[in-house]
């Protein structure tokens, strides 16, 4: 491995992991986390912080975007974390996260088991990207071209963007994950593009720990455990670079920002700190992909859900979970803005064109079209291509229905209506485009990607009960 | 009146039903932990295969710089072409961008390896000769081109060059 290229790598990952761990240090939502968990919140809170921090600074205030701009975007986080650590330390208020309860043997080994599996998945898509060039096609045809226009122009407001004669496909897509592979040029001040693909790499871990993380936090241990070995048997979310960590497509950096948002917010008492840090990651899913939008809209009706319900059922808790939304729902919304407002002086052209023709009527009736189920024999095709989905479409629907969890219980509702939201925009997309069939083909992974987390979530609940069932079959 | 029937002691019909459900049951449970174990043992087995032959192609990509692998990924004529492409035009410069029907996307590849120089994507007129975007004249002021040479590799032309080679084209079809 080029010692040059590593060592961008590391500090393309560290660019984000350092500002990142310091808003975990300020916000106080995480201080009993431990670390791993606060390892991927980090990642993809630094990632969106210098994003966002990028994007606006460079549309509302007119800073142009090169590496000052960039250090004072990873200064900010990184300084004020590391004052609050040292009030923290010397003060004597810091939280050691609580120690881990004794585990069984056969336990231990297996966490030791994912551990190692998921280190060694990672490590060898770091190690490809690393060495390879960026040769996926909607990172050369969209995302890492736009970083390059905008890295030239030094703004989000490039002309060539502006420009409608200028050849430049999709020039409305959101710029949050441009902006990172320029942030990542500009500090390392180079040109190498495997410095940036590092950057994607380091998403897969970050998604791996959120799956760990839902699957503790609804089903236990157990249930966390396998679940997760699940998700990593899965060989085209590392590997492939058409969507999966091995590209430059936007797709994972989504599902983790999603993902995260939703397990900050929808938890029995959130604190107004985990509101802020949920904000910023769906504001990040908001300037990361047009499907960002819907994902944290529902996102945010669902917490906001959840706090009804508690203030129907009176469960004190309520406040704590409608301040947090409240919060989440200010940053969502001024990403929104930033986003409206600077996607209104770019023509759109080579695109599809889904938002000229959008309305809810028609979103409605697409869902019925028949253009929509025409794309079915391909979703099947995908959905069970062994090379790409290992054995999961063949195995796991068979233990989610053997031991279905019953949709009454809040968290089972609210995660599968959060797996379902990606599906069902695809699904409505499909009956806007003529080549509905081709476009399946090229997205249906990618979209069940994005649901990932909320998706393993679910199926950790139905490990649950299979293990329960088998537990009580032992008795018996 | 409490029935006092114990459960051993339950009609026929209620005892074979719940033998029946007992069965099911476990069937559905064995069902749900042989997917599982196959899921995870056949899953994870395949993953490190997998990962070892990714490792194993990083280490032989590991020597190359990133000229080489450019060379070794998308052929050295095609690369060697764009470096040549890239140190005429300037990074500032606009460009016409001819493409080539196949494979489909070769002006994708052409202008992220320009970026970020300005493409002007033409296309062919039904008629014969070239159009602008949205079917408008191929604009005047742009100096340069890029077209598809032999096997996809770009070769860079004038205006001038780019007109009166596609003239001798429509004539001769």
């Amino acid at each position: 491995m080029p010692a040059g290229s590593a060592a961008g790598a590391l500090a393309a990952i560290a660019l984000f992991l350092g500002p990142g761990l310091g808003l975990t240090v300020c916000l106080p939502g995480f201080a009993k986390t431990g670390l791993a968990r606060r390892l991927a919140f980090a990642y993809l809170l630094g990632v969106a912080w210098i994003g966002l921090f990028l994007y606006a600074a460079s549309h509302f205030g007119g800073m142009p975007i090169g590496a000052p701009l960039v250090f004072l975007a990873a200064f900010i986080p990184l300084s004020a974390g590391a004052a609050v650590a040292v009030g923290l330390l010397v003060t004597r208020k810091w939280l050691a996260p609580p120690a881990a309860r004794p585990r069984r043997p056969l336990q231990a080994l297996g966490w030791i088991g994912l551990s190692l599996l998921a280190a060694l998945v990672s490590f060898s898509v770091l190690a490809n990207a690393l060495t390879h060039p960026l040769d996926d096609w909607d990172g050369r045809m969209t995302w890492s071209a736009q970083a390059i226009f905008i890295r030239e122009a030094g703004s989000v407001d490039a002309e060539i963007l502006r420009s409608p004669k200028t050849f430049v496909s999709h020039p409305r897509y959101p710029l949050l994950m441009p902006l990172a592979q320029v942030a990542v040029l500009e500090a390392t001040g180079s040109d190498d593009e495997r410095a940036f693909r590092a950057v994607y790499a380091a998403f897969f871990p970050a998604l791996v720990l959120l799956v760990v993380d839902a699957g503790r936090r609804w089903s236990g241990r157990r249930a966390a455990l396998l679940t997760t070995f699940a998700l990593l048997t899965i060989p085209w979310i590392p590997f492939d670079r058409e969507g999966g960590a091995a590209g430059a497509y936007s797709d994972l950096p989504l599902a983790c920002f999603f993902g995260g948002g939703l397990l900050l917010l929808i938890r029995g008492r959130p604190r107004v700190s985990h509101g802020v840090a949920a904000g910023l990651l769906l504001a990040a899913a908001v300037l990361t992909k047009n499907e960002g939008l819907p994902e944290a809209a529902i996102t945010l009706v669902l917490a906001g859900g959840s706090g009804l319900t508690a203030l129907r059922r009176r469960v004190r808790s309520v406040r704590a979970r409608l301040l947090a939304t409240a919060a989440a729902s200010g940053l969502v919304l001024a990403a929104f803005v930033l986003l409206f407002s600077w996607r209104s002086a770019v023509p759109n052209r080579y695109d599809e064109s889904y938002f000229e023709t959008f309305s809810v009527l028609s979103f409605v009736s697409n869902l019925a079209s028949g253009r929509s189920f025409s794309t079915l024999p391909m979703i099947a095709a995908r959905m069970f291509s062994t090379g790409m989905w290992g054995l999961f479409w063949w195995s796991a629907p068979l233990v989610f229905l053997t031991a279905a969890p019953t949709l009454r219980r809040p968290p089972t509702t609210f995660l599968a209506i959060a797996a379902a939201t990606p599906v069902v925009v695809a699904w409505s997309a499909y009956s806007q485009v003529s080549a509905a069939i081709y476009y399946a083909g090229v997205t249906w992974n990618r979209i069940l990607l994005q649901a990932a987390v909320p998706g393993f979530a679910l199926l950790a609940l139905a490990v649950r009960r299979l293990l329960s069932a088998v537990r009580s079959r032992h008795k018996a | 009146m409490p029935s006092t029937v114990k459960p051993d002691l339950a009609s026929p019909p209620h005892a074979l039903k719940r033998v029946r459900w007992r069965a099911l049951r476990h069937l559905r449970v064995g069902a749900g932990t042989v997917a599982l174990v196959l899921l995870i043992g056949t899953g994870v087995a395949h993953m490190v295969h997998r990962s070892s032959l990714v490792l194993s192609d990083a280490r032989r990509w590991a020597a190359l710089d990133l000229r080489e692998a450019r060379r070794k990924t998308f052929g050295a004529a095609y690369t060697d072409a764009i470096q040549t492409i890239r140190r005429e035009l300037p990074s500032d410069a606009t460009y016409l961008l001819v493409p080539r029907s196949t494979p489909v996307g070769w002006e994708l590849w052409i202008r992220y390896d320009l970026a970020p120089r300005r493409p002007i994507l033409l296309q062919p007129r039904a008629g014969g000769g070239l159009r602008g975007p949205k079917g408008t004249a191929v604009p005047k002021w742009v100096d340069w081109a890029v077209v598809p040479g032999d096997e996809g590799v770009p070769v860079l032309v004038t205006r001038g060059q780019l007109l009166s080679g596609r003239r001798a084209h429509d004539a001769g079809r």
